[in-house]
């Protein structure tokens, strides 16, 4: 018996042991239940999902590179541009009408965004603290002006940008969100699946990252630079992969964003989006992955309850429109006072407090059972 | 054998190390004393390429190592123990120690893990504990296990003894020992605490000011009054 326990052993061990398992099966379910959400909801809630996918895949992207690498990098919306621009190049050119044309888009915003991810981290991973946060600054307010210089870019109307229609995408796709759902696919419930399925994928392949080699390089490259180049590693390569990555994640979010809003113009990636992405970030939980999901969540969603709000509240459309940075920049507040490790942060302590707690609670249970 | 030879450094105007010379031998620990503000640190630092020395050089079994760029020291056999314990708190000790394997990755095999636990029992207890839960003395077995991750031939330790309780001190300096007749290593010692760290020392230098003013055997260095008032403050 012990013999077949230690030849079965590798085997024996639940799945969800090994982390690129686990990741891949929390990830299937999280896309499953986010495929069911999406079908059963209003196409405006749909655009609201597809939005909070491409915010978390950029805002992963960042709390990856701030929360483990440790660069502050105010310019990703700059990068989520760059990524849009390209993206909505390539779909002008191929016509955008294939599921092909989509995903080689989304490769070419991918490759672009990987190039000035190198192009941009190569200097900055010779800066530290404010002043690569100075560096990535100038590109946030940089890189939007660049469209008005050359006339492919569309100046400031910007460009459109064609998507698939829904009738014709494969038959098979269609089938297999009938067959989920039970409602059929439409545009703009295709974007939403999209993007919660590249969502999906980004967040294992950056779950697996963190959890690897590569990912403890950051963390000590983070902690202690003297220790970790005493250790053998290469600290500006360290930081210029972390950048690379970041920069391909929003670039993916970037070409997301260009299919969504269906208008690529410089009026979207404005400083503010940059800002916005790093407050997401803080607000989930610097270097979680849930954090950057739920910080997009309230990315998306915010805006339509402080619109709710503020209409319940008798204010007329226009005004409650005006709600939302009030009540985004309370939520900020609130969260760094109440809650200065994050959505996320807070939870996991509050949950291993309660954990500890328990555990004493037993322990002094059996002292007690053997005193008496 | 380590050799450093004239060795000058210095923070922009103020000379740090000032024609530093000394070597170290396979098998025995050199330790490295003085003062506060003497350059012991800095000679470390400076072996290291972490601080830009201005003269001099530094060899490694006959090969110049000077100019070569810190990440790439544990490579050529030369492994440095920062002040300070640069543990990274939230990896687990597994993952800490694997971090001073990375080069051999691709070259030879990176130092078991089980014999850095073979060495330091204490470790191999806490393997799955995260860097913060340790306590100074275990970070400090940590920091020298992860340091021989990469087998050395040269370890250069800074002050292990910083803000550790006198018994673990001991403890440690009685590790450090055994690890140079087990591993054949050669280990520089940088200590402010210059009585214990001559009770293990095979070989001692003396620096003031930057400059060496006494290098000898540890014994006769310890039967030294004079210098030992003038130097080492016991």
């Amino acid at each position: 018996m012990e013999r077949l326990r230690s030849i079965l052993g590798p085997l024996a061990r639940p799945i969800t042991s090994v982390p690129l398992a686990r990741h891949l099966v929390v990830a299937l379910i999280a896309f499953v239940v986010a495929m069911a959400v999406i079908g059963a909801s209003s196409q405006y809630l749909q655009t609201r999902y597809a939005e909070m996918a491409y915010f978390a895949i950029a805002a992963g992207g960042l709390t990856l590179l701030t929360g483990l690498s440790g660069q502050l990098s105010l310019g990703h919306g700059a990068l989520m541009a760059v990524g849009a621009y390209a993206a909505t190049l390539v779909l002008d050119r191929t016509g955008g009408e294939t599921l092909a044309d989509v995903f080689v888009a989304l490769l070419v915003a991918i490759a672009v965004c990987a190039l000035v991810g190198v192009v941009v981290g190569v200097p900055a991973a010779r800066l530290h603290g404010p002043y690569i946060a100075g560096a990535t600054l100038t590109l946030a307010v940089a890189v939007p002006r660049l469209a008005n210089q050359w006339h492919v870019l569309g100046g400031e109307q910007g460009l459109q940008v064609p998507v698939p229609r829904a009738a014709e995408l494969p038959a098979w796709i269609q089938d297999l969100v009938w067959f989920f759902t039970a409602v059929e696919i439409d545009q703009y419930s295709f974007l939403a699946y999209l993007g919660w399925l590249l969502l999906a994928l980004t967040f294992v392949a950056l779950a697996n990252l963190s959890r690897s080699r590569v990912g403890r390089r950051w963390r000590a490259v983070r902690d202690d630079d003297v220790s970790a180049e005493l250790a053998g590693i290469h600290l500006g390569r360290a930081r210029v992969v972390a950048f690379t990555v970041s920069a391909m994640a929003a670039g993916l979010a970037g070409g997301l964003m260009a299919m969504n809003v269906r208008l690529t113009a410089p009026g979207a990636f404005t400083i503010t989006l940059s800002l916005t992405l790093l407050a997401a970030v803080v607000l989930g939980g610097l270097g979680s992955l849930p954090g950057a999901l739920i910080g997009a969540g309230v990315l998306a969603f915010l805006p339509h309850f402080a619109t709710d709000l503020g209409e319940s509240a008798g204010l007329s459309a226009t005004q409650a429109a005006e709600v939302t940075p009030v009540v985004y920049g309370l939520v900020l507040m609130l969260v760094i006072l109440l809650a200065p490790a994050g959505i996320v942060g807070s939870l996991r302590s509050l949950v291993s407090r309660a954990s500890r707690t328990s555990s004493l609670a037993s322990a002094l249970g059996s002292t007690k059972e053997k005193t008496t | 054998m380590f050799a450093v030879e004239d060795l000058s450094a210095a923070y922009g105007p103020v000379k740090a190390l000032n024609g530093v010379t000394f070597t170290a031998s396979r098998g025995q620990v050199t330790a490295v004393l003085g003062a506060n503000g003497a350059g012991k640190t800095t000679l470390l630092r400076t072996v290291s390429g972490l601080v830009r020395s201005t003269r001099g050089t530094v060899k490694l079994d006959g090969k110049d190592i000077t100019r070569t760029a810190t990440e790439k020291l544990t490579s050529y056999g030369l492994s440095h123990v920062p002040e300070g314990r640069g543990v990274i708190a939230e990896l687990t000790v597994v993952e800490n120690l694997r971090l001073g394997g990375l080069h051999r990755a691709t070259a030879s095999e990176p130092m078991p893990i089980e014999r850095i636990f073979e060495l330091f029992p204490r470790l191999g207890e806490r393997r799955d504990a995260t860097a913060h839960q340790l306590s100074g003395g275990e970070r400090q077995m940590l920091v020298i296990g992860r340091a021989l991750m990469a087998r050395p031939t040269v370890l250069l330790l800074d002050e292990p003894s910083l803000g550790l309780a006198p018994r673990v001190v001991a403890q440690i300096f009685d590790l450090l020992r055994g690890l140079v007749q087990s591993e054949e290593l050669t280990v520089v010692l940088v200590e402010q605490n210059a009585r214990s760290a001559l009770s293990i020392a095979d070989h001692g230098v003396v620096l003031n000011l930057g400059k060496v003013v006494a290098s000898a055997p540890a014994a006769e260095l310890a039967a030294d009054e004079q210098l030992r008032h003038a130097y080492l403050g016991f």
